[in-house]
């Protein structure tokens, strides 16, 4: 535990807030399902453009700057990509890379907000506001369980690409080779993983407590009834393409 | 490891880790295809099918591990939420994947869980929540023909654009899935055959 967590004057479950505004995570899920909508509703480059700024000057806002100028400047060179590069060079670039570049232009703001909302929350926090949402906990648990299995598994993969390299396998059975203690220590790990939940009570039907703390603020409600506003806003002046 | 499958029928603390467990195998397949899937628009179509073809294996696995309502559900729904929580567009595959699912759970209980067959037509019926992903080359094909155009491709971009976008394809991308969702099924139980049973897992 860090020495700052075990201040003696620091609320539990209480984090130090990085920027101006410091919002709930079921906010940045709303703001996410608003801008699904929006995705493939007509827009003119300008609100398109407007949009992207007032995402970016979002992520500024929760401390993030530098992933706010990232996504401005990534915004531009897809758009040069789009525009000038690929129809000028046409041929099989552009046949391989236009729809998939198209569909990221399409969905840049869901990139954006979802961005913000992975690297502002702990996995910790996303999950306990999925559970104020009332995601129940057969799928929450699973989840959680995935999100963290994830780094042990590029541990265990690069074990079994290590311990390959020393030996002479074929290419043609090196996918087997490789599937098959993946899987054997992945059904290792369920098994000691769920003694170790046991133990730790996961079996208690009780509802457990939570040390997060999360509230809707004023500030939260005034996100959410901008990002309402916005797509009202494109619905009806948005413009074509 | 001599699993004692409980007679309860609720998944309970334990099932739930297992099968969190194979979802993550599952979600790793799936999205290092769905990252290939972005190099050609062909790759895009048939992206569910050959995930459906690499995926039986935690699939069938968890299936075989956990035999109760809700694994599929699980498996389905886990990978969603991941990808709509990062931002990539998903109301198609979110809805998509709960109906396949629900399908798919359907056909689990009807041939009561521990059939090859059941559980290898309830892979390819699950295979379909993929094909949410490409869909909105169908579901929004206006939106992306304007945008395209207004972006300056040629005409021939378009027609072929026309060729990868046509209700044809729809058809052909659906039943690409389903058959390569029972060739899946398949490999993953010539490896069950192989080695997992042989060590005692499945």
């Amino acid at each position: 535990m860090r020495t700052s967590e075990t201040d003696a004057r620091r609320i539990l479950g209480v984090r130090k807030g990085k920027g101006l505004i410091d919002p709930d995570p079921r906010t940045l899920m709303g703001v996410l399902v608003a801008v699904s909508v929006t995705a493939f509703m007509g827009k003119s480059i300008e609100s398109e453009l407007l949009l992207v700024l007032t995402a970016s000057v979002l992520q500024a806002l929760c401390g993030h700057v530098r992933m706010a100028v990232g996504f401005a400047v990534l915004y531009a060179a897809l758009w040069a990509v789009l525009n000038v590069v690929l129809p000028g060079v046409g041929g099989v670039a552009a046949t391989m890379f236009t729809i998939s570049l198209t569909f990221a232009r399409k969905i840049y703001l869901c990139l954006m907000v979802g961005t913000l909302l992975v690297r502002d929350n702990t996995v910790h926090r996303i999950a306990s506001a999925l559970a104020k949402l009332r995601v129940p906990q057969t799928v929450l648990i699973p989840l959680t369980v995935t999100m963290r299995y994830f780094p042990t598994l590029k541990e265990e993969a690069a074990h079994i690409r290590d311990a390959m390299a020393l030996r002479d396998i074929p290419a043609a059975s090196r996918l087997e080779c490789f599937a098959v203690p993946l899987v054997m220590s992945a059904t290792s790990t369920a098994e000691e993983l769920s003694r170790a939940a046991t133990c730790r009570g996961i079996e208690n039907p009780t509802p457990s407590t939570d040390t997060e703390r999360l509230s809707m603020r004023a500030s939260d409600w005034a996100i959410l009834s901008a990002a309402a506003a916005a797509v009202a806003a494109v619905a009806l002046w948005g413009g074509a393409v | 490891m001599s699993e004692t499958h409980s007679a309860s029928r609720g998944l309970k603390g334990r099932d739930l880790i297992t099968v969190g467990i194979f979802t993550a195998l599952y979600f790793v397949i799936n999205f290092l295809f769905m990252l290939l899937s972005g190099l050609h628009p062909y790759l895009w179509v048939f992206m569910p099918a050959i995930d459906a073809l690499f995926a039986g294996i935690p699939f069938m696995l968890a299936c075989a591990k956990v035999p109760k309502f809700g694994t599929v559900l699980i498996i389905g729904m886990v990978p969603s939420l991941i990808y709509f929580i990062t931002g990539m567009f998903t109301p198609l595959i979110l809805g998509l994947m709960l109906a396949s699912c629900v399908v798919a759970e359907i056909i689990r209980a009807a041939t009561r869980y521990e059939s090859f067959a059941g559980n290898a037509v309830a892979y390819a019926v699950f295979g379909f929540g993929m094909c949410g992903s490409p869909l909105p080359l169908w579901a929004f094909h206006d939106s992306f023909v304007a945008q395209i155009a207004g972006q300056g491709m040629g005409a021939d971009y378009l027609t072929t654009l026309e060729t990868a976008a046509n209700p044809g394809m729809l058809v052909a991308m659906f039943a690409a899935t389903f058959v390569a969702g029972l060739i899946g099924a398949y490999i993953a139980r010539g490896m069950f055959k192989k080695h997992f049973v042989k060590a005692g897992l499945a």
